[in-house]
């Protein structure tokens, strides 16, 4: 199963929009909708397969369109080190895939939308300062002329 | 010049001197050495986020250049600081710093000593400013060090002692977030966004106003039990090109003379010491967008794009800063509510937006 990769990863979920930060590589992340919900479950710790048949159970669409898109969510979650594999079971497709989950008469659930991870990378900058590389006689850093961070 | 300490050291004794807390002590004896020099310490006191703290100079040269930014904040002497700062140059001493325990790889990109920081000790190597900064937490003790303070470049001047003062703030439920700030005594916006947004155009522009200046690029914040914020600097900078919109800080400029490559710089409570604030509660976070509307246009936002112009800009420009600021500013913008202002070239109606939706609120 997935997990937060908890501390590097820090977040907060608010009016239904998930705010990320990735404190080791100085990018940023937001996503609302069907994304909230597949991180909820994330953060509870069930697996890929459970997660898909919740979702599936609070939304309609098309099965195997809601497995596969969750399915990219979180392999790009994974892919950004804002959750690791902790143990065996990932994302692997689960049994029933294909089945007919869509809207029906009377059906409350709300239309299934892809997630979507907006990224952003407009702090990286503030990381990717030169590093130290000169100093002097005592093993002290050179000062060195760096223009005002704002 | 004397030299002291902590030459040819072997590997089992520099391993031992890079532990928490070590080398600070080392440090402060160089300190010692270095206002034995001076003849004695030059000692200011300020009241820093309701805190007590003293700034106990080895000599006067880095008096000038630390302290303008503060003096909104000078105090009578106290007795029982709840911070002290020592500071000190090597070259207008005429003393050495012992050699540094750690090497190259030992720092991260922003000069945060890797593995110094233990939630007590804190250690880091502003590179700008060539600045040694540490401190202990249970000590209430902190040592800013620069080999040269003539080459401490005038943006640190403007921000003097910001890691000190964010380490330590952040133990006593204040967190230092990159924002703006204008409001009355009863209550402000946080300008929030970063570089280039236009925080310090609009913080700026209310300088004439009924509205009292708090920040243009960091000050303190706290959650509980209303969000507040303090103000840390009276200083203010903006792009020389941004000058034509704010005519009446000309005269007010402190680097005229080094426009061509440095954003101009204020020291305001010189000039308008009726208009700098030290504190007020929070009522709402406004995030200024330069755009070319003729009329400044305010509307309503999420708490979320909120969070994301403060939450970032302030966490990755400061050291060790991570959850606890980032659960502090999501307090806060879950509080009040949030706001883009729209602003183009003619600012003047900018304060009287700002002052309607504080009375509205």
């Amino acid at each position: 199963m997935y997990r937060v990769n908890s501390p590097k990863v820090i977040h907060e979920t608010i009016e239904g929009e998930t705010v990320l930060v990735n404190l080791d590589s100085g990018n940023y992340y937001s996503f609302d909708g069907v994304g909230v919900d597949v991180w909820n479950l994330i953060e509870t710790g069930i697996d890929g397969g459970r997660i898909i048949e919740a979702i599936a159970q609070r939304y309609a669409g098309e099965r195997e369109t809601m497995e596969q898109a969750i399915y990219s969510f979180m392999k790009e979650l994974e892919q950004e080190a804002l959750i690791v594999m902790d143990g065996d079971m990932g994302c692997e497709k689960v049994t029933g895939a294909g089945a007919n989950n869509d809207v029906r008469t009377g059906d409350t659930r709300k239309s299934f939308e892809v997630p979507i991870l907006n990224k952003y990378t407009d702090m990286q900058d503030l990381l990717l300062l030169d590093p130290i590389h000169d100093v002097d006689e005592s093993g002290w850093p050179h000062s060195k002329t760096i223009s005002s961070p704002e | 010049m004397r030299t002291d300490g902590l030459c040819n050291l072997n590997a089992v004794d520099k391993a031992h001197y890079k532990k928490p807390g070590v080398f600070l002590k080392i440090a402060y004896q160089a300190f010692e050495r270095a206002e034995e020099v001076a003849n004695g310490p030059v000692e200011l006191f300020y009241t820093i986020g309701g805190y007590n703290i003293r700034l106990r100079f080895a000599g006067s040269s880095l008096v000038p250049i630390i302290t303008p930014a503060l003096e909104h904040l000078t105090r009578s002497p106290f007795k029982s600081p709840a911070l002290t700062i020592c500071l000190w140059d090597s070259v207008s001493t005429g003393t050495t710093m012992p050699s540094s325990p750690w090497s190259q790889d030992d720092y991260d990109a922003r000069g945060e000593v890797c593995c110094y920081n233990d939630g007590v000790n804190y250690a880091s190597f502003n590179l700008a400013a060539g600045a040694l900064n540490m401190l202990n937490t249970e000590m209430n003790l902190a040592l800013y060090w620069v080999r040269d303070s003539r080459h401490i470049p005038y943006y640190e001047s403007g921000s003097p002692l910001l890691r000190i003062l964010h380490w330590w703030m952040s133990k006593h439920g204040r967190q230092v977030i990159h924002a703006g700030a204008v409001g009355t005594a009863h209550g402000g916006v946080l300008l929030a966004g970063r570089g280039g947004s236009g925080k310090s155009n609009t913080a700026l522009s209310c300088l004439n106003s009924k509205l009292l200046y708090l920040s243009d690029d960091y000050c303190l914040l706290s959650a509980e039990p209303v969000p507040y914020a303090y103000s840390i600097y009276n200083s203010g900078k903006v792009d020389p090109a941004s000058l034509q919109r704010h005519p009446y800080l000309v005269s007010a400029i402190h680097n005229s003379g080094s426009l061509d490559s440095e954003k101009a710089l204020f020291y305001l409570h010189r000039h308008y010491p009726d208009n700098i604030g030290t504190g007020f509660p929070i009522r709402a976070i406004v995030l200024p967008k330069i755009t070319r509307v003729e009329e400044p246009r305010i509307s309503k936002t999420s708490p979320m794009t909120a969070l994301r112009a403060l939450a970032p800009s302030t966490i990755f420009q400061l050291p060790s800063a991570g959850p606890k600021a980032f659960n502090v500013i999501a307090e806060v913008v879950k509080k009040v509510p949030c706001y883009t202002l729209e602003i183009g070239p003619d600012l003047s109606r900018v304060p009287d937006i700002i002052l309607d939706l504080l009375l509205a609120g």
